[in-house]
Parts: structure tokens; C-alpha cells; sequence
């Protein structure tokens, strides 16, 4: 609710401060909008539909990759082990699919049963037993990866089936901008929203997060619900890692270990508070568009990776500064 | 329920011990790496008593997990160990990786000369920082070798035993000259930079572009050996608008044709170098039925370690190097030529399509020299 005598007396600079501060989704969608106008105006040749597809088709594998992210993190968690179930779930998707289709439900079967496995673990520890979140992720993350290399000798096999590659990377109706991986979009995404906003889990998992206290008092099963956003975590970031191993064709131990940080940022850029209770899922599409456009200006720009990795430092912090979050709700 | 708790948090710490003890298992890996130096001094290498037959073995490595490469190579090592016995030489083998943590290696090279080691292969931190250890080791009368990367301290007689990479990068330029003609754009997307292979790599490439005429358009783009980064940076190379005729890149390949397929974007007509499963079979694929694209697959072997481990026995079986061995003498540095290289020319070749079609996707070339060829090549 605005608060019109309140609004009026504040400066333009302090409305600024005020619409990113409420509004870190729009603010992230604006920076990525401001970013690539940057581009274009560095580079004409940088504005055409096929770029515009290859940054939505970038955009949406890391938003998918971040999905189960927001949720552990608006529920109070942190989860450090993304990445290495989208790896662990496109060398599956290699190996089952070994080049042919066909396979895709025996696929999606044991790789969600993969990803919910981990995400079940990294509850248990995380939440029953008590163990730092950050620590016990990347605990779990680390058997996982060594999973990977014990069972596939370090040489994971096989290519994604043709079908399941052209469903991802291939153009809707032939239009340059309209990449396929869109059609996934229309289930994950109002899946997502409807987790976080229109089931009473959602309400729960924001109760949790923002006053776990609070929850607990309110009759919520506190435990319950935080397990259940990290296995979610699993089970997206097992999605994510189907569908990057068909962007990516064949898959390598590892492959999408990068994921675990990127989706990380990807979320807080969009304004989902690490300590827990606030943000949204369109936040994180929007952080996951920054983060691709960033990069994708860095690149036209035509940095080293040194100066590359040291802009996307720089601009990320400031971002960070930026949004200057704190919970405003005493425990 | 916390005596359920308890079980699976010891379940779950018996399987990581399990998972960590597995060392670093065989296969065949993928991009060249780089780090490191450091080896024993000339030929003159410590001869190990006459009669004996047994050796202890320590790997050092800057890291193995994450990067298939360095498993390929400690297989690799450990093929070679194992076939020393048809020398009558018994290789027992121990492996040790500091993480990239220059303290710790110092620390378990040490811990390798104390234990009576009788050959040290390092695979570096940074390619200085070891003089005293290595002295120390050849003062004990171990056999240490620099094996992968060299070692360019010129203060300590140490053996570096690598593979030529600026011949990778300086054949890949220069067959890119003969395919697209003088004048003609390329992009260049190097690996690592700071890293010793990457910097000798790109010696090779900027020598070859100057020498064919070849024009080197847009930025400086780096991959840093890790295939999701390449397809991203070719993605959004595309992305650029950026008009040029081929791409030259220090492994990874077929992820930056992966971003071709992503974009449905025509092709360019040259791409290299690379040496993996997957890039070859993308190559026989695509030029099946029709010339669609030249390229180049060098190898840079995995197996140079095992390499080094045969340089070293033939050292402790009291041979000595000969005299003119040495590419770069300053800092005692064999490096080993490339011995496979594939153009579209070898399309239709039988042998080409046999070790593609053999190998997982992200397998690279390996081999390595063996005791004998070793001994042939470069001890008196």
C-alpha cells in the first residue's frame, strides 16, 4: 500500500532507493534491459533475433537451474549442491539416452528420483541433523561429484537423443527468437509460481523462512517444510540438467558444476533475501537475465577472461550494495 | 528417529571416505592442462643399486578431480607402472594431489622423500618454488622428474618432460593459412591464460597467423578449458554479429559447435584444434556425405606422464640422457612432438574413423612412450 503524503515528501534519489529496494525484480529486468541496450549501442550488429533467442534460451536453463534455489533460500536454507546434480542428471541423460530417443520417461524418472535423493539428503542434514546449510551442500555436492567419476571412470558416455536436442535448442515455427526450450518454460515456470503462491506449502515456506519461530508456534511443521524445498532444489536442478545436457549434446563430470554459484547469484540478484522469508521466482528470471546479458556484453565488448571475471565482480557487488537487503522482521 | 539420523550421517561419511579413496580412476580425458614443472636434473639421475627391481612410485598433482585430463593422466601413469613389469621391474604406485595448494605439495614431496621413494613425478603448482625440495630429493638419490608442465627454475638441474605445445598451436595457425587462404578472419578463443601449455600454445597460433597472413578479428576470448564456458563464449561471440572465415581454439571444439547447433547458425569453415571423442565424431558426422568444414585434431596426450615415468626408469636403471635431447636447454625441457594429427584429408581414413568411433566423447587421445622407445629416442 503506497502511502501518498509519505511519497511526496521524498527526493527523486530516495524514490529510486525505495523502488529497488521494493522492487528488485523490475530493478533486475531494467539493469538487464539498460545492459543490452549498452551492447547494441557498442555493437549494432549485437540486435538481431538470433541473439535475442540464444540470451532467452541462456536465460531460461539457468532460471530452471535457480527455480529450486529461490524456494531453498525463501524458506531459509542455502543450497550449494545445484550444480552437482544438474551434472550428475545430464551425464543420466547421456548414458540412458546414449543417442537415441525414446528414453525420455525412464529418464526424467531416475534423474528426479536422483536429484529428489540428494535434495532429501541435503534436508536431512541441513535440517534434522542440525549442520550448517552451506557446508553440509557442498559436503553432499562433493559425494555426489565423486559419484559421478566412480561410476563413469571419469569418461561419461553417450549423447542426448536427437528428439530431446532439437526440443531445446531448435527454433519455434522457425523464428530466430523463439527458442524451443520455451515450451519447458510453460510448465516450470507456472509450476514454480503456483509452489510459491498459490499453494499452502508456498505460504508455508515464506512463513518459515521470514520467523521459523513463528511458523512453529503457528502449528507449521517447521522440519517438514524446509526438507521439502531442498528436495524441490533436487528435482529442478535435475530438470535443469536434462535439458542442459541436451543444449550441451554430450555431458562430462562436472559439466554444470558453475551452476551452484550462478544460480545462487542469479537468485539474490533478484531480490530473494539470503536470510530467508522474501522473493520471488520472476526475480530470479530477471537475475538469471542480467547475469546472461552481462556476460553476453562483456563478451561483445571483447574483454580477456581476466577483465571479464573482474567487470562481473565489480557489477555484481554493486548490485548487491545496491539492493542493501536486511530482514526487517524481528525473530 | 536421531539413532536413524545418526545412521545416515555415518552412512553418508563412510560413502564419501569411499568415493575419496577411489583415486582417480581411468579414462580417457579431455583438454590439455597445464601446470607444472619441475624434474630432475640432467640424465644424471641417481642409479639405483644393480640388483634391484622394485621401485616405490609418488605422483604429485596439482589436482585430479574436476579435470579429466589429469585423471587420464594418472591412469595413464599407472598403465605404464603396471607394464614395467614386463621389464622385470616391480612399480608400486601412490598418488598424491595438493589442490592447487603450493604449501601442501611442498609438504607431500617432502613426506615422499622421507618415506624412501625411489621416483617423484610432480605435475606442479607454478612452474618455481621447488629448488630446495628438489635438491633435496636429488641429494636422497630419487629419480624426480617435471612431467606436463615445465618447471622453469634455471637455478636447480631438474628433468621436464612435456608435450610440444606450441607446435599445437603454431600447425593448427598455419594449416588454418593453407584452408582459408592469406587474408582470411579468424577468432581466436585461447584456454587458460597464466598457464604455462596456454601461453606456449599461443606462441604456436600468433606465429602461424603471422606466417599464413591470417587476420585475427574481435576480442580476446578465453575458455579456460571448461566446455559450458566455450559454448557460452561462442554463443555469444555469434550473438556479436561478428563476420570471420574460422575459428581457432586450444581444445574444446565441440562446444563451440555445439553453440553453432544452438544458433542454428551456418558453420564456419574451419575449426581446430582439438582431440576428443566428440569432436572427431562431430567431424565425421558432419563431413559425411560432403565437405561441410576442414579441421584439425592434434593429440596432446594425457600419457605424457606415463612418459615421464619411462624417462625416469630408464634413469634409475643407470642410463644417461644424451646430449642433445634437450628442446629448450636452459631449463633441461624435452618436450614430445604431437604424434596424431587429423585434417578433413583423413575423412575417409580408416584409421581416423577407428580411434574416433572407439573412443567416449570426451575422451582425448591418449599414449605414451614406452620404456623402450623412451630409451631409443633419448638415452645413449
Amino acid at each position: 500500500m503506497k502511502n501518498p503524503s509519505l511519497t511526496a515528501k521524498l527526493t527523486f534519489g530516495q524514490r529510486i532507493g525505495v523502488f529497488v529496494k521494493k522492487s528488485p525484480a523490475r530493478m533486475a529486468f531494467i539493469i538487464a534491459v539498460f545492459l543490452y541496450l549498452v551492447t547494441i549501442a557498442i555493437n549494432p550488429a549485437a540486435f538481431n533475433a538470433s541473439a535475442i533467442g540464444s540470451i532467452i534460451m541462456l536465460t531460461l536453463l539457468l532460471s530452471f537451474a535457480s527455480a529450486g534455489q529461490t524456494i531453498v533460500l525463501i524458506g531459509g536454507g542455502m543450497d550449494f549442491g545445484v550444480g552437482a546434480v544438474m551434472s550428475s542428471a545430464a551425464i543420466l541423460t547421456t548414458t540412458i539416452m546414449n543417442a537415441q530417443d525414446g528414453h525420455f520417461f525412464q529418464l526424467l524418472i531416475t534423474a528426479l528420483a536422483m536429484g529428489a535423493l540428494v535434495g532429501l539428503l541435503n534436508g536431512i542434514c541441513s535440517v534434522k541433523i542440525g549442520l550448517p546449510p552451506m557446508i553440509v551442500t557442498m559436503a553432499i555436492a562433493n559425494v555426489v561429484t565423486r559419484m559421478q567419476y566412480v561410476l563413469t571412470e571419469g569418461s561419461p558416455m553417450g549423447y542426448a537423443g536427437p528428439q530431446f536436442i532439437k526440443s531445446v535448442t531448435s527454433r519455434l515455427f522457425g523464428v530466430q527468437f523463439l527458442p524451443s526450450i520455451i515450451l519447458y518454460a510453460f510448465i516450470i515456470i507456472p509450476l514454480v509460481y503456483f509452489l510459491l503462491n498459490r499453494s499452502r506449502f508456498g505460504k508455508q515456506v515464506y512463513l518459515v523462512g521470514n520467523n521459523p519461530v513463528a511458523a512453529k508456534l503457528s502449528g507449521i511443521n517447521v522440519a517438514k517444510v524446509q526438507v521439502l524445498t531442498y528436495v524441490f532444489s533436487g528435482l529442478f536442478a535435475a530438470f535443469a540438467g536434462m535439458l542442459g545436457a541436451a543444449y550441451m549434446n554430450a555431458a562430462r563430470c562436472q559439466i554444470f558444476d558453475n551452476y551452484a554459484y550462478e544460480s545462487l547469484i542469479a537468485v539474490i540478484i533478484g531480490g530473494t533475501l539470503l536470510s530467508g522469508g522474501v522473493g520471488t521466482y520472476t526475480g530470479s528470471i530477471a537475475g538469471s537475465l542480467v547475469m546472461v546479458v552481462l556476460s553476453n556484453m562483456l563478451t561483445v565488448i571483447g574483454l580477456t577472461q581476466p577483465q571479464r571475471n573482474l567487470f562481473m565482480g565489480v557489477i555484481l557487488i554493486l548490485l548487491l550494495i545496491l539492493y542493501n537487503r536486511e530482514k526487517n522482521v524481528r525473530q | 528417529m536421531k539413532k536413524y539420523l545418526a545412521l545416515v550421517l555415518a552412512l553418508v561419511m563412510l560413502f564419501a571416505l569411499v568415493a575419496c579413496g577411489n583415486e582417480a580412476p581411468a579414462a580417457p580425458a579431455a583438454p590439455a592442462d597445464p601446470a607444472a614443472p619441475a624434474a630432475p636434473a640432467d640424465p644424471a639421475a641417481p642409479a639405483a643399486p644393480e640388483a634391484k627391481t622394485e621401485f616405490k612410485l609418488a605422483s604429485h598433482n596439482a589436482v585430479i578431480e574436476g579435470n579429466p585430463y589429469r585423471i587420464r593422466y594418472e591412469a595413464d601413469i599407472q598403465e605404464a607402472a603396471a607394464a614395467a613389469a614386463d621389464h622385470g621391474l616391480t612399480v608400486t604406485y601412490a598418488s598424491f594431489v595438493s589442490n592447487w595448494d603450493a604449501a601442501t605439495e611442498s609438504q607431500q614431496i617432502e613426506n615422499s622423500i622421507n618415506e624412501g621413494y625411489d621416483i617423484i613425478l610432480v605435475n606442479p603448482v607454478s612452474s618455481t618454488g621447488l629448488d630446495p625440495i628438489i635438491e633435496k630429493a636429488q641429494d636422497a638419490g630419487i629419480v624426480y622428474i617435471n612431467a606436463d608442465c615445465e618447471y622453469t627454475s634455471p637455478d636447480v638441474n631438474v628433468l621436464n618432460v612435456c608435450t610440444d605445445q606450441y607446435y599445437l598451436g603454431y600447425t593448427t595457425a598455419k594449416y588454418a593459412g593453407e584452408v582459408l587462404g592469406e587474408g582470411a578472419k579468424v577468432i581466436m578463443i585461447a584456454a587458460l591464460d597464466g598457464n604455462s601449455a596456454n601461453t606456449d600454445r599461443q606462441a604456436g597460433f600468433e606465429k602461424g597467423i603471422e606466417e599464413a597472413g591470417l587476420e585475427v578479428v574481435g576480442g580476446q576470448y578465453n575458455h579456460d578449458w571448461d566446455a559450458v564456458k566455450a559454448q557460452q563464449i561462442m554463443t555469444e561471440i555469434l550473438n556479436s554479429g561478428l563476420e570471420f572465415d574460422g575459428i581457432l581454439i586450444s581444445q574444446c571444439a565441440e562446444a563451440a559447435l555445439a553453440a553453432y547447433d544452438a544458433a542454428g547458425a551456418a558453420y564456419p569453415k574451419f575449426i581446430g584444434f582439438n582431440d576428443t571423442g566428440e569432436f572427431m565424431q562431430r567431424m565425421l558426422k558432419l563431413n559425411a556425405d560432403e565437405k561441410k568444414m576442414d579441421f584439425m585434431v592434434l593429440s596432446n596426450p594425457p600419457g605424457v606422464g606415463a612418459s615421464a615415468l619411462n624417462f625416469g626408469l630408464n634413469m634409475i636403471l643407470g642410463k644417461e640422457l644424451k646430449d642433445d635431447v634437450y628442446t629448450i636447454p636452459e631449463i633441461h625441457s624435452i618436450r614430445l612432438p604431437s604424434k596424431v594429427a587429423y585434417t578433413y584429408d583423413d575423412i575417409s581414413n580408416a584409421e581416423f574413423k577407428a580411434m574416433a568411433e572407439g573412443m567416449a566423447p570426451g575422451d582425448a587421445i591418449t599414449y605414451w612412450l614406452t620404456i623402450d622407445e623412451v630409451a631409443e629416442l633419448y638415452f645413449k
